[in-house]
């Protein structure tokens, strides 16, 4: 029965859960024949503090529960801003991956933020090559553009 | 023709429609005689008159059923269940209750699941939502949700996931080759070559049959009869056939990947399913077949109270649920989660073995399982579960997979594992907005509500069950959220100190996979305006009303800027303590001609005022878009009860009344608005009465002597006296006698008024169109004059009538006028 396990309040580490203890990968194989046992594997929250116990539990459950775990048992803090590759629980407490749980990210209706490359200069009425400077229009669309005020200079 | 010549009259004033209310913010020597510098349990409306409150005790001690807590209820809620009744569910000391108020209130005490675990409290005040006929309610320490008859079905709100996965214990497989095999009016019988054992036996293991040549045999089928013989039958819908020799039945699984299983809880009751225990490693079957036990790691050993486990990992979670003991059975209820072997039932027990913990509600369990190597979870198998039974397959506990098939193929049904059915934190505040709960105040997250699933639950009560990123954080800096409000297409958001936050578009389920297409917006609106209690705020047909962080009443109609509707009775609200302030209780209350926000709030240690604020006569000036207060002479209208009011609820009973309920006594549940013939025992009503402002405001550079005065109420003159009304004058010349100090004339029936003054004790009772009890005349003795004057009505203390104040004339002759 595999029953390796963190301690109590100490952040799950990637590698420890991707690299089972006893390296026999996401599957059993069971190898025919008799019987053989795999035994429950438990998935415990760690850490205290915000909410209660049973909700941190589910949320434990929920992260880490949803894979296999080659390690077998599992212990973490779902509230923790340390994600580790299961499922992403909030926490309650912004920043934190995967949720829209502030303003920030909630704005613009919710959707994700998009930053939209800056269309370069329309036409210029300068010859390919020449300096921009020469327009008052383009310096000034070159200034709004880029946030300085000599265009081409990067 | 000739005309009665007009009759000499004398100069008189009415002052009439004295419904304006408590006014202490206004410069008293600007207001008018419809405003009231003090008052007292009385109140007056667009009808006019000014009438005493009447009290009723509705619940006390002697209610049936009731027992006495020794202290005030500190929450109430009306809730209504179609065919069953009208509830008013009440919390008081660590007790609470629902009163059926279509028997007379009778008492129904509600469990309590955890009161036997340290440190659980089930004080109030809770904050509860009603929503599809169970009432969710939590205190900051306990969630649950109520259900039935005086929602007397009390169970945790969501059932918890399965914290372990299951064990699966591998078997070798068996084959056994058919002899023939034929269906009859649906149900095949197979004579096998050689006895074949079903593991889980008739009725719950299954067989696979391979290789007749009639291929609507193969498959995967529950054996009805016959394991552990040569002739097993099972059911299956097809025409008859005649005898096949072909093919075999096995009871083995071979699969290249693997299989992967969790399990839930199911309560049948209430259709609502749990999240899934976590998965187990894909088990990689060379034919073989697996007996899935729902167990947790490690065996437990149980003397008195004490729980020791080998090999285990006791949870705190766990408190609260109930143990199961392999071999023995239910055991009590889980108190205390010591540590990852040892923890505590709440009373003497004993067994030993493997052990698995519940929650009472759990009725059923799930089990899921996977196509081989898949990533979905599909329901193939549910048990009844019986925590009476002694042994793991007699409670539920025990699968038996025997089947090769793969989905769609049965066992695999469409319905997938709910991992989203996860229950809510624990919270102070709960709030229903758009079909769904949210929930905020849980310790430690106070900048965070989070919010019931819908479209993420797909089966099981999407009210139960939250799912994780269901959450919203605001930026509120130092601050926790502290009130909402629902309107039409948005909810407002205060917190406890200036923020306030307006919410639109359709919430929904947030998830790794749908976070791109949440379409709720959130605004921060530039009022800088807090909330001083979640429970102080109230839906009005007007707007929104609530008390803010520096004790003022403020209302918001979603579309305009927030008005200051408090003014007047401002006096009142900076006298709360601060440390009162967040015990501010609102609702909204309306019956017949009674349309009012009502706030209790503290002159003291516990609330003791119930401020009543008059919405037809805010209404009555126009749109809130555009209320216009000079605050001298209009103004919201405000009524001061003086009553203990920790709590005002409306509750609409079984029988059509409509009545306002308020707690502040000790176990007792008062209507503060009773009428006759409603249920309650009706109680006096002392100090009752109020002053106007002053009248001559507008002329205070002259000098008026009246002389005479009529007091006019809707009861018959003769009876002032013997009912106990008395009036009074109070003259101010700003020479002498000022608003602090004024000359006072009392007018008292019976004493000084005209009928009894008028010589003939035949005519006490008042003389046709000449004297009366409620006309006093102003001479000798009685003497009062000044620049302005003011009024005081004091109003009798007696039960079983509306009394009711309706003008005052002022006459300067040496009669009325006639």
């Amino acid at each position: 029965m595999p029953t390796s396990t963190l301690l109590p309040g100490k952040e799950i580490n990637p590698s420890q859960v991707s690299l089972g203890a006893g390296g026999a990968g996401p599957y059993i194989n069971t190898g025919g024949g008799g019987s053989k046992v795999v035994g429950p594997e438990t998935v415990r929250a760690t850490g205290g503090g915000s909410g209660d116990a049973q909700w941190r539990q589910n949320l434990a459950t929920f992260s880490g529960g949803q894979f296999a775990r080659p390690g077998g048992s599992l212990n973490f803090n779902p509230l923790s801003n340390n994600p580790f590759g299961g499922a992403p629980t909030g926490g309650g407490n912004a920043p934190q991956m995967g949720m829209p749980s502030t303003l920030l990210q909630m704005a613009l209706g919710g959707q994700p933020f998009s930053w939209n490359q800056p269309k370069p200069p329309t036409a210029s009425p300068t010859p390919s090559g020449a300096s921009t400077m020469n327009s008052p229009n383009d310096w000034l669309s070159q200034y709004m553009s880029q946030g300085n005020n000599f265009g081409n200079v990067y | 023709m000739g005309q009665t010549p007009t009759q000499q009259t004398s100069p008189a004033e009415v002052i009439a429609s004295i419904n304006l209310g408590y006014n202490a913010y206004t410069d008293p020597t600007l207001t008018t005689a419809r405003q009231w510098a003090s008052s007292s349990n009385v109140f007056a409306g667009a009808f006019g008159f000014v009438q005493r409150c009447r009290f009723a005790n509705v619940v006390t001690t002697a209610t049936n059923a009731y027992s006495a807590s020794g202290a005030p209820f500190l929450s109430l809620k009306f809730a209504a269940l179609p065919a069953l009744g009208n509830y008013l569910l009440g919390d008081v000391g660590t007790k609470m209750w629902s009163f059926d108020t279509g028997a007379a209130y009778s008492a129904t005490a509600r469990p309590e699941l955890l009161a036997a675990v340290p440190g659980i409290s089930y004080a109030g005040p809770w904050s509860r939502e009603f929503l599809q006929n169970a009432i969710y309610e939590m205190n900051g320490v306990v969630k649950q949700a109520g259900r039935n008859a005086n929602f007397a079905l009390v169970q945790d709100w969501g059932i918890d996931a399965p914290d372990t996965s299951p064990q699966v214990t591998i078997n070798a497989g068996a084959t056994a080759a058919i002899t023939n095999i034929q269906r009859t009016d649906g149900t095949v019988i197979v004579n096998l070559a050689a006895p074949l054992t079903v593991p889980g036996g008739d009725g719950i293991g299954m067989v696979n049959v391979s290789g007749v040549t009639d291929t609507s045999f193969n498959g995967t089928f529950v054996v009805l009869t016959g394991s552990g013989t040569t002739i097993l039958t099972w059911t299956q819908a097809g025409q008859n056939t005649g005898a096949i020799a072909a093919g075999n039945v096995d009871v083995s699984i071979t699969k290249s990947v693997g299989r992967s299983y969790a399990w839930a809880w199911e309560n049948v009751n209430d259709s609502h399913i749990s999240a899934p225990s976590p998965s187990t490693q894909f088990i990689q079957y060379v034919v073989q077949n697996g007996v899935i036990d729902l167990i947790e790691q490690g065996t437990v050993t149980v003397a008195g109270t004490n729980v020791i486990g080998v090999g285990t990992s006791f949870s705190p979670a766990w408190v609260g649920k109930n143990l199961w003991i392999d071999g023995t059975g239910a055991q009590p209820q889980i108190i205390a989660v010591i540590s990852a072997t040892q923890m505590t039932l709440a009373t003497p027990s004993g067994g030993s073995g493997a052990f698995t913990v519940y929650d009472p509600q759990s009725t059923n369990i799930r089990l899921y399982q996977t196509a081989d190597g898949g990533a979905t979870y599909f329901r193939v198998q549910r048990n009844a579960f019986d925590p009476s039974q002694t042994t793991l397959v007699a409670a539920g506990l025990e699968f038996f997979d025997n089947a090769q098939a793969e989905p769609p193929n049965f066992p695999f049904t469409t319905e997938t594992s709910q991992l989203f059915n996860v229950p809510p934190p624990v919270g102070r505040f709960v709030k229903e907005y758009q079909g769904r709960l949210i929930v905020y105040g849980v310790p430690g997250l106070g900048q965070t509500f989070f919010y019931s699933n819908n479209e993420l639950t797909n089966f099981g009560l999407p009210q139960e069950s939250f799912a994780p990123l269901n959450q919203v954080t605001l930026p509120i800096q130092n601050a926790d959220i502290n009130g909402m409000a629902e309107f039409p297409g948005s909810l407002i958001i205060w917190s406890d100190k200036q923020d306030m936050f307006r919410l639109t578009g359709l919430l929904s389920d947030n998830s790794t996979a749908t976070a791109t297409q949440q379409g709720a917006q959130i605004a921060a609106l530039p009022y800088n305006l807090g909330c001083a209690s979640p429970f102080s705020v109230a839906l009005t047909p007007l707007g929104a009303i609530w008390v803010t962080t520096n004790a003022e009443i403020w209302l918001y109609t979603d579309r305009y800027a927030p008005r200051n509707i408090g003014r007047p009775v401002q006096d009142i609200l900076s006298n709360i303590p601060s440390a009162q302030l967040s015990q501010c209780r609102g609702a909204y209350y309306h019956t017949q001609n009674r349309n009012w926000y009502v706030l209790s709030v503290a002159n003291g240690a516990t609330n003791n005022i119930l401020l009543v604020l008059d919405l037809d006569l805010l209404a009555a000036n126009g749109s809130p878009s555009y209320f216009v207060f000079d605050m001298a002479t209009n103004q919201p209208a405000w009524f001061r009860f003086d009553i203990p009011c920790t709590w005002a609820e409306p509750v609409y009973e079984t029988g059509g009344a409509v009545r306002l309920m308020l707690t502040g006594i000790n176990d007792v549940i008062q209507d503060t608005d009773y009428m006759t013939g409603l249920f309650g025992t009706e109680v006096e009503v002392p100090d009752a009465g109020f002053t106007t402002h002053a009248w001559g405001n507008d002329s205070a550079f002259m000098l008026k002597r009246p002389s005479w005065f009529r007091f006019q109420t809707n009861q018959e003159p003769q009876l002032l006296s013997l009912q106990g009304w008395s009036f009074q004058t109070q003259g101010i010349d700003d020479d002498v006698y000022t608003f602090a100090f004024p000359l006072k004339l009392t007018h008292t029936p019976g004493v000084n008024d005209t009928a009894t003054l008028c010589g003939n004790p035949f005519l006490a009772k008042g003389e046709p169109f000449r004297f009366s009890p409620e006309l006093y005349r102003v001479g000798g003795v009685n003497f009062v004059m000044g620049r302005r004057f003011r009024f005081v009505v004091n109003f009798p203390k007696l039960i079983g009538v509306n009394y009711q104040f309706r003008s005052i004339q002022i006459g300067f002759g040496s009669t009325p006028p006639r």
